[in-house]
């Protein structure tokens, strides 16, 4: 396995770069500010004064961006009209902030009628082309600062209204408002107390976004002659001065330009690292087994040596085959060790379910044999067999092929496991065209057969429905008749009956274990239902925090659960509706995070047993001293004779009860 | 496999963008031929205007430069200039006058009919004429007449309150410009489909786009062999970057420009003729003073602007180098010009006399209306930045025509820029500065300087009432003195880059031989010179 | 559906209702007396009182907004009144090239901004991803104008490669006309294929890591087939978003090309209507502008419910 090359992936690190970006852009705002602040004390010429150079003539060690067509210095008229962009930019922006959060926080705090009608007349507001009534306006009223300045402040007042709405509906709704409100504090008050701060944040990033878009709109403005009175320079009419001499002088066009696409490439860079940052930020609160940001195809890094046995059983005669399968994804807190070291295998026509709590790895462990793991990725090894041969070393595509037609799959949410904007129809008999090459009328009749066999009244009509049309357990149906479409030699099937009322679930498990019956399939059922689990199975494989911490048949571990993290499976009591509140109610206490690749016992912050050796040492995954064939990784097992599952813990470990 | 993906997905983009460029194609000018000295019949030619026509209905909208310049190829005068800037009867036989110039007979050519099939006769002149001097556009100018009678088929009377020898001058110039009478009755039509007895008929008109006019089969010099063209697309394009572009790209083969950068860009191309206006016909370039109010009452200050005003620099910058210094409304190589004791650049003595006013009155303050045209507001950026160097803070106000010649002509302005004074004829020039039509300020006055000179009413008059070419120049010279002296307008430069410029390959611009055996004047009008096209023929490209 | 048609109608009538007051007001704006830019230098104070009532200007502005709303009810918008042609004649003969211009560099956009941002959906960190993303914020950044005067600039006047003359009619011939619309219709669609591409490349990040993508990818199904036939339909309803939204914008853009390549659409009716004061003139124009906004957005939302099949109108 040491010669296995763990496959790295640059990490996606956004924090560095963005930082970096983010100073980036600061600096050349800053420089931008300080070149309009200090243009008068720079050494800098005149920007009005005509002549100071030869006319139209290029950059030069006199002037730097050359001269315009009335021989005044660029470098000095890009300087001082950046007076021009900023203050506009930031005055309007400021008015319109002021404009807009007032009627925001107004239609956000007191909702209902309020906020509809003025949200309508805001949507009517931002329906218009801005530029288009900014050009009216000041062409009717005559171009001068404060005319522009007040029409595009207005005109962003609009926007500002809904980003500052926004931020107050939901700020509105937290408990901390509800409550003052609840007090009877004043509207007055808790909008400037409570709502006000919170809303910060997301308006000036969107603030910054505004300016950029305010000194665009000024640009345009003053390119089409509507800003400032000359001489005051202002980019966008240097932009138009210059361009009727682009042929012998283009600097007089690109300085102003390039300094102009700069400065709101850098504003706008700001509010996207701003706006990411509060994403990230709130992705981080969520359980780090949902939240892999980003999608990507994954591949398996072969392995060089063939190996033996995998749990005894030889993995070219094994279904399916896993042998010390890795997969560590990148989180901000550190590598997170999802699937760590683990080894597993399943003959033909056997059943073996993996359980564990929300975050155990068994879904990544599906996902990663399959090669559709999402998120940052940072390693992803081990060797997996499937229907006998090793398909670690193929590339996407053999993979693909080889693993299409002898792999179905199922997962939990009926809700996303199926295309919401094709029709059923239309992705099963895609799915059997694609897998077996046959004919529209062979596959059309192959579809309704196979909605029959899972048990569906009317095909027909199902074949013309879309997903959302169907109910949650019609859509497992048809989930399932997908995966057994091309005939699988193993189903995967991930939690498929979690998301399913306690009825449905029973038919469903029926179902899977027909099909599994009647056509010789082997069948991987995971979830985190122990008892359920133990019903169907043939072996059980028990996972905690990316390891195995048990396995053997299903009827051993039922009734002689050594490890005591099995044994609290086995007494919990899990909710039907969510699988995240299954929990272990018999031990308290919350797993320790998987990014924590500490020694020890994963489990020993909630062992009841826990003594000292368990904080020190990891205890191997071990054959049992049992005639049967039963692994647990455990230093102090629970005795072989509980059966029927009632704890009877030594009296000398409930003295090193150190559950919390 | 993986990189090639990638390579692939990547090229996409530059591919579409390729295929969107592609699908532009390409137009690069063919290699010119040259158009020699024998007229070649046929052919369409392209011509670029800087700006549409308001309407083509010469009794109700008035005509610019371009508007003459695509509306004669359809309407025609009474009279036409000829080389020398005389008018020479056109769609008149003669036109004469009695002995003090209070009546004039004017007698129609004969068999001409406008396209329509109306006879041209004395009855429909007669109704052009009295619909001009009813109408608002050209009442004021024809305010002398007192009646217009037909005195037979082809002949038409007109008798003036009081004499006007170059009332013929007159018939040059839109109010010449005779259309049928179911013109007359329907002006929304004549303003959108122009009927008349030129050269070409009106084809289609896209506004602000494009006009296509095409040949007159039935043309009164149809057995001349003229016109010569089959047919002229008028292509609009107010950007002055890309009017230039457009020729150069061989996409048209002719345009009317005042801009300086295209006259130098083209003068010395052999694949171009540059042809510009001349004597009379060319526009000057002024700033207009008002003086009844503020600062510029005092002529002192007038002359100290004048005189911090460096001419040359602005022709050399703004120009190229191409025009001459103005001092007065009529250029060198005019018949009419006079030297004048107009102020010479003189920065010393601007600053003391400005600064003499400013001890007694304060900062001067004025402020410079323009139009949003690039070379306008060039200039006006070298004159605040010269006029800042002599003590005076000049604001430039950008705007646009309409509220330009409001404010003008009810003299609420300090000093507006302006570019006029290309007529054939000192007298059209009248009405700009004749006391007689002077009003206080608020009140609309045609009068935009405001001034009332007896030596400058005197000369008007006497020049307008005499056919004596002696009498007129005198009278013409004291008007010019007295400009110059009081400075009513500070006079920039001839603007003799108003030109035709057209490619090698077309012949016969400013060549058409008139009726009575003169050639025709060359091109002239305001703000872009206009051309005839009755004896222009291009050498076919294709 | 009828209820969805009622409430869209009503919010989009309040914008067009909106837009023509604000059209109105506009005109209480005007500084000066909109007759003297009619009627020139030389006309007596008799013709311009004449056309001073002639424009309705002596009645309050009230009745003279509910006249016109009545009238435009009716399709007529007034006579012009610098060109004193009907302005309901003036704006659809303007109108489809405007739509033309606007149509072609949405195609143009979506043709470019679609394939590039599924092809790099599923390698968000590979190096054309990276470049695309920094390009297209640096595309985002560039004001329509700068685009417009570099592009007319290089392609136009130093490589020669496209006719900056002008616009020619397909009456001219399909090659020219295409030709004489092809830059202003580039540049207006690079910002918008910057926009696009940015939405359509995140929703499809989202998309992918669906269960059905996931699932479709066990399936043996190639990449080319997941992205486009899978993933792509799921995505657009940004996409459709951002169209909708942006079309003001596209507009105000087009505005300023129109100017810049002479294109003779609404947008350069509008800036010359208004610099001659013709304010019937503009009038009529803003309020086709809402109103094909107010046509777009009904589009879009209609092209929801077609791409999406949950969503039921």
């Amino acid at each position: 396995m040491s010669t296995s090359i763990g496959l790295r992936r640059a990490r996606a690190s956004h924090a560095p770069r963005s930082r970096l970006l983010l100073w980036l852009c600061a600096a050349w705002v800053v420089l931008v500010i300080g070149l309009a602040l200090l243009a008068d004390v720079l050494p800098l010429a005149d920007p009005t004064e005509t002549l100071v150079g030869d006319p139209r003539s290029g950059p030069s060690s006199d002037h730097w961006l050359g001269t315009d067509v009335l021989g005044r210095d660029v470098l000095a008229r890009v300087a001082h009209g950046a007076r021009v962009s900023l203050v506009v930019g930031l005055g309007a922006t400021l008015i319109g902030l002021v404009l807009g959060g007032v009627i925001g926080l107004l239609a956000g705090y007191f909702r209902g009628w309020v906020d509809t009608v003025l949200m309508t007349v805001v949507d009517a507001a931002l329906a218009f082309p801005s530029l288009v009534v900014a050009l009216l306006v000041v062409t009717f009223m005559g171009p001068s600062l404060l005319n522009v300045l007040l029409v595009l402040g207005i005109l962003s007042a609009p926007a500002a209204a809904r980003v500052v709405r926004g931020g107050t509906l939901t700020v509105s709704r937290r408990e901390f408002v509800t409550a003052s409100r609840a007090l009877g504090a004043r509207p007055r008050r808790t909008i400037l107390r409570e709502v006000l701060p919170n809303v910060v944040p997301a308006t000036l990033s969107f603030g910054f976004l505004s300016v950029g878009l305010v000194i665009v709109a000024e640009g345009s403005l003053a390119f089409l002659g509507l800003s400032v009175r000359p001489p005051t320079p202002t980019w966008g009419a240097m932009v138009e001065e210059g361009r009727a001499s682009f042929e012998v002088d283009p600097w007089a066009t690109l300085g102003p330009a390039a300094v102009m696409i700069l400065t709101v490439l850098a504003m706008n860079l700001i509010h996207d690292v701003m706006t990411s940052d509060v994403t990230t930020l709130a992705e981080l609160e969520v359980d780090p087994d949902e939240s892999v940001p980003l999608a990507s195809f994954e591949e398996l890094q072969p392995s060089s040596d063939d190996g033996g046995l995998v749990n005894g059983v030889e993995p070219s005669d094994a279904a399916l085959a896993v042998e010390d399968l890795r997969v560590t994804f990148d989180t901000p807190f550190g590598p997170l060790y999802a699937v760590n070291g683990v080894s597993l295998a399943v003959r033909p026509g056997q059943t073996l379910g993996i359980v564990g709590e929300s975050g155990s790895g068994k879904s990544v462990l599906i996902r990663s044999i399959l090669r559709i793991l999402t998120g940052s990725v940072r390693e992803h090894r081990g060797r997996v067999w499937i229907s006998g041969s090793q398909v670690s070393g193929l590339s996407d595509e053999e993979f693909s092929t080889h693993v299409r037609d002898r792999t179905g799959t199922i997962f939990q949410d009926t809700s996303t496991g199926l295309n919401p904007v094709r029709k059923v129809g239309v992705q099963l008999r895609e799915v059997i065209r694609f897998q077996t090459g046959c004919s529209r009328d062979e596959a059309g009749a192959r579809a309704r057969q196979l909605l029959q066999d899972v048990g569906l009244s009317d095909p027909d009509r199902r074949l013309r429905q879309y997903p959302h049309q169907l109910s949650g357990g019609m859509r497992q149906r048809v989930m399932i008749a997908m995966a057994l479409a091309c005939d699988p030699e193993v189903i995967l099937a991930d939690e498929p009956t979690t998301a399913l009322d306690v009825t449905v679930q029973d038919q469903v498990l029926q179902l899977l274990h027909e099909q599994h019956e009647t056509r010789d399939t082997a069948l991987v059922l995971v979830s985190h239902d122990l008892p359920l689990v133990a019903n169907w199975a043939d072996e059980v494989v028990v996972m905690y925090l990316g390891r195995i911490v048990e396995s053997g048949p299903a009827d051993e571990v039922l009734a002689h659960p050594r490890m005591p993290y099995t044994k609290a499976l086995l007494d919990a009591v899990p909710s039907p509706f969510d699988e995240g509140t299954a929990r272990l109610k018999a031990i308290g206490g919350q797993p320790p995070r998987p990014t924590d690749a500490g020694s020890g016992c994963a489990f020993a912050t909630r062992c009841p047993f826990v003594q000292d050796k368990c904080r020190q040492e990891t205890p191997p995954l071990l054959q049992g001293d049992g005639p049967v064939r039963h692994q647990y990784a455990c230093w102090y097992p629970l005795p072989a004779t509980g059966a029927g599952g009632s704890p009877e813990p030594s009296t000398l470990h409930e003295e090193a009860h150190h559950g919390r | 496999m993986l990189n090639s993906r990638k390579r692939w997905s990547a090229g996409v983009a530059a591919a579409l963008l390729a295929g969107a460029v592609a699908l532009a194609g390409c137009s690069t000018p063919a290699d010119t031929e040259r158009a020699g000295d024998e007229p070649v019949p046929g052919g369409t030619l392209k011509f670029v205007v800087s700006a549409d026509a308001n309407g083509f209905d010469p009794q109700n909208d008035t005509f610019s430069g371009q508007t003459n310049t695509m509306a004669r190829t359809i309407l025609e005068p009474l009279t036409i200039l000829d080389a020398e800037g005389n008018w020479q009867p056109y769609l008149a036989e003669s036109v004469e006058p009695n002995d003090d110039a209070t009546e004039w007979t004017i007698v129609l050519r004969g068999g001409i009919n406008f396209s329509n099939g109306d006879v041209l006769d004395a009855d429909v002149v007669a109704k052009n004429l009295e619909g001009h001097r009813t109408k608002p556009v050209n009442a004021g100018t024809l305010a002398d007449i007192e009646s217009i009678t037909v005195a037979g088929e082809r002949t038409v009377v007109v008798s003036m309150a009081r004499p006007w020898a170059t009332f013929p001058m007159y018939l040059t110039t839109q109010i010449g410009l005779v259309v049928p009478e179911e013109s007359l009755e329907n002006p929304d039509e004549a303003s959108a489909n122009p009927i008349g007895t030129g050269p070409f008929l009106f084809g289609k008109h896209l506004r602000d786009s494009s006009l296509t006019v095409e040949k007159n089969p039935d043309y009164w010099r149809a057995d001349e062999g003229l016109p010569y063209l089959d047919g002229i697309e008028f292509r609009i394009i107010p950007d002055d970057e890309a009017r230039g572009l457009a020729l150069e790209s061989g996409n048209v083969a002719g345009i009317s420009t005042r801009d300086a950068k295209d006259v130098a860009k083209f003068k010395d191309d052999a694949d171009y003729i540059v042809t510009r206006t001349t004597g009379m016909a060319v526009p000057e370039s002024v700033y207009v003073l008002n003086t009844a109010q503020g600062a510029l009452q005092d002529e002192s200050v007038r002359r100290a602007l004048a005189a911090a005003t460096d001419r040359q620099t602005i022709i050399d910058v703004v120009r190229e180098g191409l025009t001459e210094p103005a001092s007065g409304p009529w250029s060198e190589d005019s018949p009419w010009y006079v030297e004048s004791d107009y102020p010479d650049f003189d920065l010393e003595a601007a600053q003391s006399a400005i600064a003499e006013y400013e001890a007694a009155h304060g900062q001067i303050e004025l402020t410079l209306m323009t139009l949003a045209d690039a070379s306008a507001l060039q200039t006006a950026q070298l004159v605040q930045d010269m006029w800042k160097k002599a003590g005076v803070d000049l604001t430039i106000d950008q705007l646009d025509q309409g509220t330009l010649i409001d404010r003008l002509i009810k003299g609420n302005y300090d000093i507006s820029s302006m570019v006029e004074f290309s007529a054939p004829d000192p007298d059209m020039e009248r009405l700009l500065f004749h006391g007689a039509t002077l009003a206080p300020i608020g009140e609309i006055s045609p009068n935009i300087t405001r001034i009332d000179e007896e030596l400058i009413n005197d000369g008007f008059d006497r020049g307008r009432a005499s056919i004596d070419e002696a009498e007129r120049k005198d009278a013409y010279a004291q008007v010019q003195r007295r400009l110059g002296e009081i400075v009513p307008i500070i006079w920039i430069d001839h603007l003799s880059t108003a030109s035709i410029i057209t490619s090698a390959s077309v012949g016969g611009v400013g060549q058409y031989e008139l009726p009575s055996g003169q050639m025709e004047y060359g091109p002239y009008g305001n703000p872009s010179p206009a051309l005839n096209f009755h004896a222009v023929w291009i050498v076919d490209q294709e | 559906m009828i209820g969805f048609l009622a409430t869209r109608g009503l919010r989009l009538f309040a914008v067009l209702v909106v837009v023509s007051f604000l059209a109105q007001l506009l005109i209480e704006l005007l500084p000066g007396d909109p007759t003297t830019a009619i009627l020139g230098l030389q006309a007596s104070p008799e013709a311009r009182a004449q056309l001073h009532s002639d424009l309705g200007l002596d009645q309050d502005p009230v009745s003279r907004y509910f006249s016109w709303v009545a009238a435009a009810a009716q399709g007529d918008l007034g006579t012009s009144i610098s060109w004193g042609t009907p302005v309901t004649d003036t704006i659809l003969e303007r109108l489809p090239i405007t739509l033309e211009l606007l149509g072609w560099s949405i195609l143009l956009a979506l043709l470019i901004a679609v394939p590039l941002a599924v092809l790099t959906a599923d390698r968000p960190n590979a190096w054309t991803n990276r470049i695309a993303a920094v390009s297209s914020l640096t595309l985002i950044s560039t004001p329509v104008f700068i685009l417009g005067v570099l592009l007319a600039g290089v392609v136009g006047l130093k490589l020669g490669w496209v006719d900056v003359s002008g616009y020619v009619g397909w009456d001219g011939g399909p090659g020219p006309h295409l030709q004489s619309l092809a830059l202003p219709a580039v540049t207006l669609a690079l910002g918008q294929v910057a926009m696009y591409y940015r939405m359509l490349q995140s929703d499809l990040l989202r998309t992918l890591r669906e269960d059905y993508l996931l699932l479709a990818r066990t399936r043996g199904f190639g990449r080319q087939r997941i992205l486009w036939v899978h993933a792509l339909r799921p995505s657009l309803t940004s996409l459709l978003t951002v169209l909708g939204l942006t079309i003001g914008s596209l507009i105000g853009g087009a505005v300023i090309i129109e100017s810049i390549f002479g294109i003779p659409g609404l947008g350069r009716l509008l800036i010359n209507a208004s610099l001659a004061r013709d304010f019937v003139m503009v009038q009529g124009v803003v309020l086709v502008i809402g109103l094909t906004y107010v046509v777009v957005n009904l589009t879009v939302d209609f092209l929801y419910a077609a791409f999406d099949p949950r969503i039921r109108l």
